[in-house]
């Protein structure tokens, strides 16, 4: 694979399909690899985030590292202050910043704090972070993932720029109708490998291209899902909104109305930002802005304000960012297994130890977790045996309706084929369940309904066996409309 | 500008590791982090029964420790309570004083009897400890800074209520310190704190088995049950032999049973490792920080008002500026016992070990007639390779 200077290159796959590993491998996250890599030439090999950027290659990902206290041009020159006799040359400093920031065309002033900043110049700055630094390859990592369209054409404006210096951009984006945009060249990965690679021409339609390549594999091996016979409504949301937690941001969910009965798989497909995650988070009552609309479990009207309303609803949780908000890592498998339980094995105020390890063990067993004993630390399981315990872990508390987020991210394959079976055998068990993933042949695979959320609506649904991945994907992108 | 980068895309390969079981691995699993620290203590102890010429290990030095144990170890219990949800407490030097003053007043200048004497310190405790929970559970300011502002506030209260004077407490107080259980009655409860023990690992062995864990009945059962039970046994001889368990001493034993037993065997106790392991994971699984927070620094607040008791007795007055530095001999106390700082890891037991080796060392080194500078330095030292030995065999930088 080559990126060549002064192209802007666009990177395309689904969630797994290795982007993220190559751009951390190239940005010098990874160190640990085999093959090479070549900058102007010479092999090169990171083995840190400086030696890369010594070499010139930045990573601007999606999750911004700012120092919100520090002031714009402190931040700029983070590290590498200009000097005078061992202290900052203020002088320097803001005249330099000043310079850079008219560069970028960005209204901002020198010592401003970076907290203030909105998103999209907190990300120009990191850009020009790298800029100022004779950047040769820059890596952005789903730039637009949270800014405004005005915010984003302005961005594209200043990508468009950084090729009249010199600079490669490698750009990652789930947005595909974004590239035509900004991109000449498109790479599409899936599974590790690159599946297809072209140059943008005029008149083809790339977006339809992209997508072709990105899916395509056989769901049926990969899915056992088993049709199961759907009850009565689990869970009912009516004109359901979520303020967004920052101020004055458009609500990440506005109007939702949603229905999941027992023995079914509601599948909702998003992307980044629009607003699936927040919903189920907010079913779990952990969100973290101003919930408004109605909610009935069981036919009951209802409110969940925190995790605990919802535990005692029985509703279950599996995060998708397991080791912050599922796991304990440092603690063993047992304590992790009987957090949310631990009312149940208590008699007397103690904790009966005979119940809780014979319920621990029989889910150790029954959903095979791969371990030397239950007193093992988490932080010695793979990704898909954690993802068990966290399983455990709700399976324990006997819940009706379970909220998947992400459930098999970073689970293996036979793992994730086990955890498939437990939806099956959960759904014909007459459970409820509400699985937001970005893996869009899982929804497709496994989901009994298929939702489409964008920009914080539900947009389009279909029947299990209906959606393609290529129509699912148009509806997310917000492309519905071109491609229609 | 004219250079041209082009990179070419490495292959990646992803790397298991496989965990091991190796002997370092087993010894620092929780339940045996405790067995070295007893290995040191017996260390310590021995070579300081030597330079000091057999005066170290002797009845009347023994109980004279346990004296100074008592107050060390009893809100070392209680910081390990704070400190396993990931919290702090730095106001003890000051809170335990102002308990102290607070008792000496009520027993001599308002007269009150032993009991009302007790409870009306006890209370005030607690209301200090609801003063700290409702800062820092309520108002979300960090326990560090609430805890720094008590330190020096509550200081302060002291000496204005004393007008910076040493008041003392009526005689019959002084009992907290100079009283001791007859010898029958101490062999009595320490054989039945013995059982009590050894039954409860028991009990543990016989759930493991029934849940089909491999568990070992020699180190789940015998090896702990042995252990204690020749610690009780030499606590025995020594209380039968010289004037039975000293009231400090029993008061330590009843706080660590339970404070010990709450940590080990309740939802509640269980709920505190998990917020201290991962508050957002803990949030998520239901947990009810708020209440488990207050809860927790109205015990620790109680534990002020009984080291104030304790503290009166054994000084038979109530300097307002007693206890400087308190606070921070309890944190290593816990610490050198393999409490983290960061919360989530931690055992009463090895806390009321790590206080019983500071004081050891301190009361050993006095008894060398080495100045109290030097004892400083020693303890300095202990706590810094304490917790280099501790981290080391945990094999990692840090909890992530």
């Amino acid at each position: 694979m080559t990126f060549e200077a002064g192209d802007v290159h666009a990177v395309a796959g689904e969630n797994g399909a290795g982007k993220s590993t190559l751009m951390k491998i190239l940005s010098g996250v990874i160190g640990d690899y085999d093959g090479t890599l070549e900058i102007d030439g010479t092999v090169r090999r990171f083995s840190s985030i400086r030696d890369a950027e010594r070499d010139g290659v930045f990573l601007v990902p999606q999750e911004l590292n700012i120092v919100p206290e520090l002031r714009v041009g402190e931040y700029l020159f983070l590290n590498r202050e200009p000097q005078r006799w061992g202290f900052v040359d203020s002088k320097t400093l803001w005249t330099d910043t000043a310079y850079w920031l008219d560069v970028f065309k960005l209204h901002v002033s020198p010592v401003a704090r970076m907290g203030d900043l909105s998103t999209h110049e907190q990300q120009l700055v990191s850009i020009g972070r790298a800029m100022t630094q004779g950047v040769k390859v820059l890596i952005l990592d789903e730039p637009t993932a949270s800014l405004t369209e005005r915010e984003t054409e302005l961005l594209f404006d200043r990508i468009a720029d950084l090729h009249l210096h010199g600079v490669t951009t490698i750009y990652i984006s789930h947005r595909l109708h974004e590239f035509e945009r900004i991109a000449n060249v498109v790479t599409v990965m899936r599974d590790g490998s690159i599946v297809d690679h072209f140059r943008l021409e005029r008149g083809g339609d790339t977006t339809r291209r992209v997508i072709h390549s990105m899916v395509g594999r056989n769901l049926v091996d990969m899915y056992p899902k088993v049709p199961t016979a759907v009850g009565a409504p689990m869970l009912e949301l009516e004109g359901y909104m979520l303020a967004n937690p920052e101020p004055k941001r458009q609500p990440t969910v506005r109007g939702v109305d949603l229905t999941i009965r027992a023995g079914e798989v509601v599948g909702i497909f998003g992307l980044l930002g629009s607003g699936a995650f927040a919903l189920a988070r907010s079913i779990f009552g952990a969100y973290s802005g101003a919930v408004t609309g109605k909610v009935k479990i069981k036919g009951v009207s209802t409110r969940i304000g925190n995790p605990r309303d919802a535990i005692r609803q029985g509703v279950a949780y599996l995060p998708a960012e397991r080791k912050r908000d599922g796991l304990i890592v440092a603690h063993s498998i047992e304590s992790n297994m009987a957090l949310a339980a631990l009312a149940r094995f208590s008699r007397n105020g103690f904790i009966d130890r005979r119940l809780e390890l014979q319920s621990i063990q029989q889910y150790v067993a029954s959903l095979r977790v791969k371990c030397h004993s239950a007193e093992q630390s988490i932080r010695e399981l793979s990704g898909g045996n954690q993802q068990k315990v966290v399983a455990a872990k709700w399976l324990l508390t006997d819940p009706e309706i379970f909220v998947l987020e992400e459930p098999t991210r970073g689970v293996d394959v036979n793992a994730r084929i086990e955890f498939y079976e437990l939806i099956n055998t959960l759904t014909s068990a007459g459970k409820a369940i509400l699985l937001v993933s970005t893996d869009l042949p899982e929804i497709l695979g496994m989901a009994d309904r298929i939702l489409v959320m964008c920009e914080g609506r539900i947009i389009r649904e279909w029947k299990r066996g209906e959606a393609t991945e290529e129509l699912v994907m148009i509806h997310a992108a917000g492309e519905h409309e071109v491609a229609a | 500008m004219t250079n041209s980068p082009s990179l070419v895309a490495p292959e990646v390969t992803s790397v298991s590791a496989t965990p091991r079981l190796t002997l370092a691995n087993i010894l620092s699993q929780s339940r045996f982090r405790l067995i070295p620290m007893i290995a040191v203590l017996i260390f310590i102890w021995i070579v300081l029964e030597m330079l000091t010429g057999g005066l170290f290990l002797s009845a009347r030095n023994l109980t004279n420790l346990s004296g100074q144990v008592a107050i060390t170890a009893v809100l070392a219990a209680g910081a390990v309570l704070v400190m396993v949800p990931g919290y702090i407490d730095l106001s003890l030097g000051a809170t335990v004083a102002a308990s102290a003053v607070v008792a000496a007043f009520a027993s001599t200048v308002y007269g009150f009897g032993f009991w009302p004497t007790v409870l009306v310190t006890i209370g005030f405790g607690v209301v200090l400890g609801f003063w700290h929970a409702y800062w820092i559970a309520w108002m979300h300011v960090p326990s560090f800074i609430v805890t720094l502002a008590s330190l020096l506030a509550i200081r302060g209260v002291s000496l204005v209520i004393t007008n910076a004077e040493t008041i003392s407490p009526s005689m019959d107080l002084l009992v907290i310190s100079d009283a001791s259980l007859p010898p029958l009655g101490s062999i009595v409860v320490l054989l039945g704190m013995w059982l009590i023990f050894s039954l409860l690992q028991w009990r543990e062995w016989r759930a493991q088995v029934s849940a089909g864990v491999p568990a070992s009945f020699k180190i789940l059962v015998l090896l702990p049950a042995v252990s204690v039970g020749a610690v009780s046994f030499l606590g025995m001889i020594i209380a039968a032999n010289y004037r039975g368990i000293p009231l400090p001493v029993a008061i330590v034993l009843a706080v660590v049973a339970i404070t010990g037993g709450v940590l080990r065997y309740t939802p509640f106790g269980r709920r505190l490792y998990a917020v201290g392991g991962n508050r957002q994971a803990a949030l998520l699984a239901g947990i009810d920080i708020r209440k488990h927070i207050t809860v927790v620094f109205a015990a620790m607040g109680a534990l002020y008002g009984v080291a104030g008791l304790m503290l009166v007795a054994r000084l038979s007055s109530a300097p307002p500026t007693a206890g400087q530095g308190l606070e921070l001999n309890v944190i290593a106390a816990a610490v050198i016992g393999g409490t983290s700082l960061m919360g989530g890891r931690g055992t009463v037991a090895g806390a009321v070990i790590g206080a019983v080796l500071m004081e050891s060392l301190a009361n050993g080194m006095s008894l060398m007639n080495l100045p109290s500078s030097y004892q400083s330095i020693a303890v300095g030292l202990v706590l810094l390779f304490a917790v280099y030995v501790d981290v080391r065999g945990r094999g990692s930088r840090g909890d992530d």
